[in-house]
């Protein structure tokens, strides 16, 4: 008996749309501080949203959001970086290092998918409730 | 009439690139936080010929933004993670000083600043296709850098007062 097929693809390299957003407002001055790993995104990979809404994808986010960036997955997968989806509307993307480990590939990859990036909205957007 | 304040700014006179030495690993290591900067001599105010005048007031016009800006990213909400005491400390020691430095430190644009999840301190620069990141590190353990690019080079170096200065040096020319 075969298992059924998850309900997200392995890899998007396409024309998916992947949003970020932006959790505080010094990523909006400068985009590229938003592409660089977080610590606790070190094993996960840099966290996305995709297959929803940039309303959905601020959502995520405990209080309060700055804005949101988007870009493609093919865009990303260009610069020899994957795209891992881990549900139907979150994916990681993989080979970002740490600025710790490796300050130059971590700045320069966070240079050159801010300059991808579009932002989508910006500015402060509190949670109510 | 009140006296005139002697106002010294024999340092800013030289835009002579500067040389790192290995004393500036003082900086990353916690130990040395004083500045490196050699005082030529004190004038008053009005024996400054013209030029330092406007550079004069140009750095003091640009520098309290940016003083301002480091006090704030303690307080401010718009951080989720706030400063560390050892990172605000250093750069608060580092940035001001080399704007002073600067002799056209006016013309640097407007400076980007934030911090990590760790509590270092994030602040950049851009102008047409040059880029300068400095990295304050949290505490003495964590590096320091600096990261600067023009098109497809790029490189980072350690954080230091020089280094730093080399490099907004570099961003302006």
């Amino acid at each position: 008996m075969s298992s059924a097929p998850p309900p997200f693809p392995e890899e998007l390299n396409g024309d998916e749309t992947l949003y970020r957003a932006l959790r505080n407002a010094s990523h909006l001055a400068d985009k590229r501080f938003a592409f660089l790993l977080r610590p606790l995104e070190r094993e996960s990979g840099l966290s996305v949203r995709y297959n929803c809404t940039p309303d959905d994808c601020e959502n995520e986010l405990a209080e309060k959001s700055y804005g949101v960036l988007s870009l493609l997955a093919r865009q990303v997968v260009s610069l020899r970086l994957q795209v891992k989806p881990d549900s139907s509307n979150h994916a990681n993307i993989i080979g970002l290092p740490l600025k710790e480990e490796n300050e130059t590939r971590a700045f320069s990859l966070a240079g050159e998918l801010s300059r991808m990036a579009i932002t989508v909205r910006s500015g402060l957007r509190k949670k109510t409730g | 009439m009140a006296a005139c304040p002697v106002l010294d700014f024999g340092s800013l006179a030289s835009d002579t690139p500067t040389t790192t030495t290995s004393a500036d690993a003082g900086l990353q290591q916690g130990q040395n936080f004083n500045r490196q900067i050699s005082i030529e001599q004190s004038k008053p105010l009005l024996s400054q010929r013209p030029d330092e005048l406007i550079n004069f007031w140009s750095v003091y016009a640009s520098m309290p933004s940016v003083v301002k800006k480091f006090q704030n990213l303690a307080v401010s909400d718009d951080v989720e993670v706030p400063p560390t005491g050892y990172a605000q400390f250093v750069a608060t020691q580092t940035v001001p000083a080399v704007y002073e430095l600067l002799t056209r430190s006016s013309a640097l644009p407007e400076p980007a600043m934030g911090t990590d999840d760790s509590g270092a301190i994030m602040v950049s620069w851009s102008r047409a296709d040059k880029y300068v990141a400095a990295n304050f590190g949290a505490n003495p353990e964590t590096r320091s850098f600096i990261y600067f690019e023009q098109g497809t080079e790029r490189a980072s170096t350690s954080l230091t007062e020089n280094n730093l200065l080399d490099r907004l040096r570099w961003l302006l020319g």
